[in-house]
């Protein structure tokens, strides 16, 4: 899978005359009541296909850790509270594929279109999927992205980082790579992606696999991993450097693709090792070169 | 090189029951059961046709716990009558697909609360990962988990992605699970588009008036090794997005036609090998004129014997992909395919007349075909013939 282009669109939580404002700097199509959530997906696929010759059969992969937030609470607030029927636009943006339907309308794209999450690892998950399609030859190219609105949520956010609130920084983030299965023109690929049952089994296959690793070799790990947990990696692995994206972008809920998007824009001739789990320990590890 | 992929497992709830035995008889006989639930929350004095499951007891004693109830006991089932192993049941990877998620037990907390929705809805969840890792975790399960939300494709993008991968060999063995349970921002949902019809499903026929949801839970095992000689296995299958609009396909049905090729090419076989079509059919009035414009560009005059099965159990949305193919599958095992309750009149404009009576068959290759909001478009093949 060769990387032809990266985008990140990463703001502490903006409102939506602020995003209908970025979104209109890349293009003139007027999408109608669409909220947040779609709005975010938009600007950055926008972002991601500026100045790339995009064929119409490219497919979109959006993944996603929560979907949209605002358009559920109106429409569960119109029902229960207000009792009254949802008012059909805020019920259709109920669903995340609204949004990947609205990147492959203001696109012009007739591929596949797949809305997926998975707790942690929304991301590479739907980066194994586009691969099963790559390798079976049915898409020859696709936009990947990763859309999730800063949740609003103090004590989510506490039980799901064992951070407070006010220590981080939230992120409205959108996140895409256009990849195809050409290389010519590419600026990097993604050399493997594994899943692995456990912490053990992942560093088994890195060892197998580790020496032929090119370098220089970044390291870099998703949310999920502590700062213990880092350095038993960073020793295996002896990196030439850690690339922490999440420091970097000052924003603790960025995701691998914004970590792997950053990383496509920032560096060249160099080697990005990315390390993640969910929270029952599975790991995935990502490989990409940056040419 | 090609694995072959085979449904070895499956277990099914829904209106019907959740006796495979008992569900086909009713399916086979023609017999429909449809509820009535009350608009009460809008404060409009009406009800609206819903197809419900019935279990022992109530669903509103606590939300949750019933959610998962259904979901643990579906797949438990799915789960034995595969006979997996406990290393089998460890290696599997799950495929989820819904278009409510865990809409229903939000609700539940919602109601009971006062407090503000977004806050609720994160404390409820860690996201749409969720449901699936529970169930990851209930069983002991260590592979990949993924959850499909393509709305009413959900589940058939699920089944999609976990056979092309078993036939990649990616994996060994899947589940795959479409699940939706009744939920009001669905129901009340769909009320306020206008699409829901007033009193008797009648998809593909001139009156027919609207869709009719209902709930379900379907899983399947799929696997390189087939349990049975009667298991089905997968041939092929396609997925593109017509981003003509978000609720609505373009009425020619000319991607429903180029889903239906590529998914025909993929599986290597032509117009005249298809034995019948389970069509999407959900009864609306332009899904049925646009669906039925898809098919016919694909077969013109040779027009396989097409059914629609909503008519058995209602909309099931996003559960309808693996729901649905269990009800099909399990017919054809049992020497048919299925009738469409409900149809009566034919509508010229449609030039589609589907089944009327159950279709006696030992074996064929048959298509499945699922549309849905947001420009989906899924078509799977599957086949029993050895």
């Amino acid at each position: 899978m060769f990387i032809h282009n990266a985008a990140t669109f990463l703001t502490r939580p903006a409102d939506v005359k602020t995003l209908k404002e970025e979104l209109k700097s890349y293009t003139d199509v007027y999408f109608r009541r669409i909220n947040k959530f779609v709005m975010l997906a938009l600007i950055g696929a926008y972002r991601c296909v500026l100045n790339q010759q995009i064929s119409r059969d490219t497919s979109i992969y959006l993944t996603t850790e929560n979907g949209n937030l605002g358009d559920t609470e109106s429409v569960l607030n119109q029902i229960y509270r207000l009792h009254s029927l949802p008012m059909p636009y805020n019920f259709i943006n109920t669903m995340a594929n609204t949004a990947s339907f609205y990147v492959a309308q203001g696109l012009n794209l007739t591929g596949r279109n797949i809305s997926i999450s998975s707790q942690n690892l929304s991301f590479e998950r739907g980066l194994e999927l586009l691969k099963t399609d790559m390798d079976l030859h049915v898409v020859q190219s696709a936009l990947a992205g990763s859309v999730d609105e800063a949740t609003a949520s103090e004590s989510h956010f506490r039980e799901k980082s064992g951070l407070l609130h006010d220590q981080v920084n939230q992120v409205d983030r959108s996140c895409w790579l256009y990849l195809r299965s050409e290389q010519d023109g590419a600026v990097g690929e993604v050399t493997a992606i594994r899943s692995f049952q456990t912490k053990q089994d992942s560093l088994q296959w890195l060892e197998t696999h580790g020496r032929s690793y090119s370098r220089p070799l970044f390291l870099s790990f998703g949310m999920a991993i502590g700062s213990e947990e880092k350095e038993t990696w960073k020793q295996r692995i002896r990196p030439d450097g850690e690339f922490d994206y999440i420091r970097d972008c000052g924003y603790l809920n960025a995701t691998t693709a914004c970590g792997v998007a950053e990383f496509v824009n920032q560096f060249k001739s160099a080697n990005l090792l990315h390390v993640n789990k969910n929270f029952q320990d599975q790991y995935v590890i990502l490989l990409m070169q940056c040419y | 090189m090609k694995y072959p992929v085979y449904i070895r497992g499956k277990s099914l709830v829904c209106s019907l029951g959740e006796d495979l035995e008992d569900i086909l008889t009713q399916v086979r006989q023609k017999d429909v059961h449809v509820d009535f639930i009350p608009l009460t929350l809008a404060r409009m004095d009406d009800t609206r046709p819903y197809y419900r499951i019935h279990r022992n007891h109530p669903p509103q004693q606590n939300l949750e716990t019933y959610f998962y109830e259904i979901l643990f006991d579906t797949v438990s089932r799915a789960i034995a009558d595969a006979a997996l192993t406990k290393e089998d049941v460890e290696g599997l990877a799950i495929f989820f697909g819904s278009t409510s998620i865990d809409i229903p037990i939000y609700e539940s907390y919602y109601e009971a609360s006062d407090s503000v929705a977004l806050d609720l809805f994160s404390r409820a969840s860690f996201g749409y990962g969720t449901i699936v890792n529970e169930t990851a975790r209930h069983f002991g399960i260590k592979g990949p988990c993924y959850t499909f939300t393509t709305a009413c494709t959900s589940s058939a993008n699920a089944f999609l992605y976990a056979a092309s991968m078993v036939e990649k060999g990616d994996l060994q063995k899947a589940l795959v699970i479409g699940y939706d349970l009744f939920n009001h921002t669905g129901f009340y949902g769909f009320e306020s588009l206008r699409l829901t019809a007033r009193s008797s499903y009648k998809p593909f026929d001139k009156n027919r008036d609207g869709i009719i949801m209902g709930e379900a839970c379907g899983a399947v095992i799929l696997d390189r090794q087939r349990k049975t000689e009667q298991d089905f296995h997968y041939l092929g299958g396609a997925t593109l997005c017509d981003n003509f609009n978000v609720t609505t396909h373009a009425e020619t049905g000319d991607v429903i036609a180029a889903v239906i090729r590529q998914a025909m090419q993929y599986a290597g076989i032509g117009c005249d090998q298809v034995d019948a079509v389970k069509a999407h059919a959900t009864g609306s009035d332009v899904n049925d004129r646009t669906e039925c414009n898809g098919l016919r560009q694909v077969f013109g005059d040779r027009m396989p014997p097409v059914t629609g099965l909503k008519p058995f159990i209602g909309h099931t949305v996003g559960a309808s992909g693996v729901v649905e193919l269990i009800l099909f599958t399990e017919s054809v095992k049992r020497g048919f395919v299925p009738a469409t309750p409900g149809f009566a009149v034919p509508d010229e404009e449609l030039t589609v007349t589907p089944l009327i009576e159950p279709l006696p068959v030992k074996d064929g290759i048959f298509m499945l075909n699922y549309f849905g909001f947001g420009g989906n478009c899924t078509s799977l093949i599957v086949s029993n013939r050895k």
